[in-house]
């Protein structure tokens, strides 16, 4: 109850300018462990993802080897001083490969979610401003590209397309785009009826217009959570894909083919296979933690 | 109330035949040559056309959609490319393995993603809640064939606790059902909480308390019964996303089911097998989310009275 009370106060600016509740909002003062949390959980998945950005762009200057280096002599090392994360059954440092391999990862999450979201977002804008007939056209197919499950639609249409970085990245946008599409139907549903959409259309504005520059620009904060959350979910499926053997094989392998390949010498050495894991979940994590933050940001009525 | 599931059934048809019609698009629109794949890229052109003769390849696009159309309602998936089985049977053979891990795992997520849900509301912002969060979190975050494979390392080769692959026993369902569940669990709990702290904010449960009831009556007996309505309407998504996720646990642990179909008709081309798996997963889907719609509308007469 008391939550709902603060809510009022509870804008963005209102947290950032009193962080630590004080005496100004005493009722905010119960949260202020829990705010100092997540303000640190939102700093360490800045710092993660900012290093992960920086590994995918300039990777030569991050990592201690080559990843095609291969030392025939040291294949399957454990972790050690010199190769932090142990080597693969090539003798390539673990730990260099990881690096090099989020470049592909992170642009598999990214560039699908982006497609997907632009596509589903049109169809999303279009279902719902248009209503009527063209609504339930839209929304039955997006219902039927429902039923089929992401990872599944993903696994037709790449086989259907055959391998390549870019068929990779486009059956993961396609499985992208219902959930958003949905979304922002409803989003725009509840924009369509408030009084400054009857307003512009009064004084004459376009319909184009309105969907574009009146409504659009007001379901920003829900598609932006949504494409960061989504951003985690797309790396899940593409790294699901490179696993089954659908991605493509290339000199610098992505973190899911690193994973398959590692699972065969797993018994032998736990390390190969554990560590991009590892980077994929706490990349992952990382997504979603600031996914998380951001819906709190923007809608102060979930609270913390 | 009759009228209301025969409705729903109607509407469904329609899906289930969008859906058999998106997955002929996607096999057979997209660039790409069936038979081409299946030869090879550097095959005699003669035997390209050999194949596509006898998988019926050269017969008009509409033709071969309103085959596929009728066979696939007939539950005649044709026969696979690789060995020339019918892929029903093989289907038919495989499935039970899919089904019984997915299903287990489905409890298991239900279960698990219930309770945790209303502990870490119940308990917010106290340490139990932060344990549960990051469990969820990781759930959520986690690949799920990662999981497998560290489960496989620390219970079966360290441990030697549980048996790693096959199937069969029940001891060889606890390790996947545990991998796959945990991503519907975490998935579960997130909703459970916040769709508890939603219900709990509402005005009628002031009016419980101050009329006396325990928190306790008031929790189990009202806001319970609210919080876990939306969470009803995710089962047939969760039930989805088990069977999918099948596909690929299934392969870390080498059962023989659907998925281990899956990956050998990839790496064979075989497309008739993978266009069967994906429709026999997306009519569970939907014949799923039809019978939770159904009995969300028994459970929440509002629904029933809107229509």
């Amino acid at each position: 109850m008391q939550v709902n009370s603060v809510t009022p106060e509870m804008t963005p600016e209102a947290v950032a300018s009193n962080p630590v509740g004080g005496a100004a909002q005493p009722k905010l003062r119960s949260k202020a462990g829990s705010l100092t949390v997540s303000k640190a959980l939102l700093g360490f998945s800045l710092a993660v993802l900012a290093f992960l950005v920086a590994a995918a762009i300039v990777p030569q200057w991050i990592a201690p080897y080559s990843p095609t280096d291969m030392k025939t002599d040291q294949l399957l090392h454990s972790p050690s001083l010199s190769h932090w994360l142990g080597t693969d059954q090539f003798g390539r440092d673990v730990w260099t490969l990881i690096i090099f391999g989020s470049r592909q990862s992170l642009l598999m999450g990214i560039v699908s979610v982006l497609i997907g979201g632009l596509i589903g977002t049109l169809i999303g804008l279009i279902a719902g401003y248009c209503g009527g007939i063209v609504d339930s056209v839209f929304m039955r197919l997006n219902d039927i590209l429902m039923t089929i499950p992401g990872i599944l639609l993903a696994i037709a249409i790449s086989v259907a397309l055959g391998p390549s970085f870019f068929n990779v990245i486009l059956a993961i946008s396609v499985a992208a785009i219902p959930g958003k599409a949905r979304v922002i139907r409803s989003t725009v549903l509840s924009i369509r009826s408030r009084p400054f959409i009857d307003a512009a259309r009064a004084v004459g504005t376009s319909h184009l217009e309105i969907m574009f520059r009146h409504i659009l620009p007001n379901c920003f904060s829900p598609l932006l959570v949504m494409m960061t959350i989504g951003v985690g979910s797309s790396i899940l499926v593409g790294t699901g894909l490179s696993f089954l053997g659908l991605g493509v094989v290339q000199e610098i392998p992505d973190w899911g083919y690193l994973l398959s390949q590692g699972r065969s010498y797993m018994t032998v050495a736990w390390w190969v296979a554990t560590f991009p894991g590892l980077a994929i979940t706490l990349l992952v994590i990382v997504v979603n933690l600031i996914g998380d933050h951001l819906r709190d940001w923007m809608d102060p009525k979930r609270g913390v | 109330m009759i009228k209301y599931i025969l409705n729903r059934i109607i509407v469904s048809v329609p899906v289930i035949l969008g859906s058999l019609t998106l997955v002929f698009i996607i096999i057979h629109w997209l660039p790409g040559d069936p038979a081409q794949m299946i030869a090879g890229d550097d095959a005699a052109p003669e035997r390209v056309d050999f194949l596509r003769e006898q998988f019926g390849l050269n017969e008009p696009l509409w033709k071969q959609y309103l085959d596929y159309l009728w066979n696939s309602l007939r539950g005649d998936f044709g026969h696979s490319f690789a060995n020339s089985q019918p892929v029903l049977e093989r289907l038919v053979a495989q499935l039970p393995a899919t089904l019984s891990l997915a299903v287990v795992s489905t409890i298991f997520a239900i279960v698990v993603g219930v309770a945790l849900g209303v502990l870490s509301a119940v308990y917010r912002n106290k340490a139990l809640d932060y344990v549960v969060r990051v469990i969820s979190l990781l759930g959520v975050s986690m690949p799920k064939f990662w999981l497998g494979i560290l489960l496989i390392l620390v219970f079966s080769v360290h441990l030697r606790l549980l048996p790693a692959i096959g199937n069969g026993s029940f001891k060889q369902l606890i390790l996947p059902s545990f991998a796959l569940g945990l991503t519907g669990a975490g998935m579960l709990t997130r909703m459970v909480r916040n769709s508890v702290l939603e219900v709990i904010q509402e005005p009628f449960v002031v009016t419980l308390r101050s009329k006396g009831l325990t928190e306790r009556a008031v929790l189990y007996r009202h806001v319970l019964r609210n919080a876990l309505m939306p969470a009803i309407t995710v089962l047939g998504v969760l039930v989805g996303e088990m069977l999918a996720g099948a596909v690929v646990t299934e392969t870390v642990f080498s059962r023989q089911g659907l998925g281990k179909l899956v990956v050998d008709a990839i790496n064979q081309k075989d497309i008739p097998v993978i266009q069967a798996a994906i429709l026999i997963t997306g009519i569970f889907t939907i014949i799923v989310n039809l019978l939770v719609d159904i009995s969300y509308s028994y459970v929440d007469p509002r629904v029933r009275k809107a229509r």
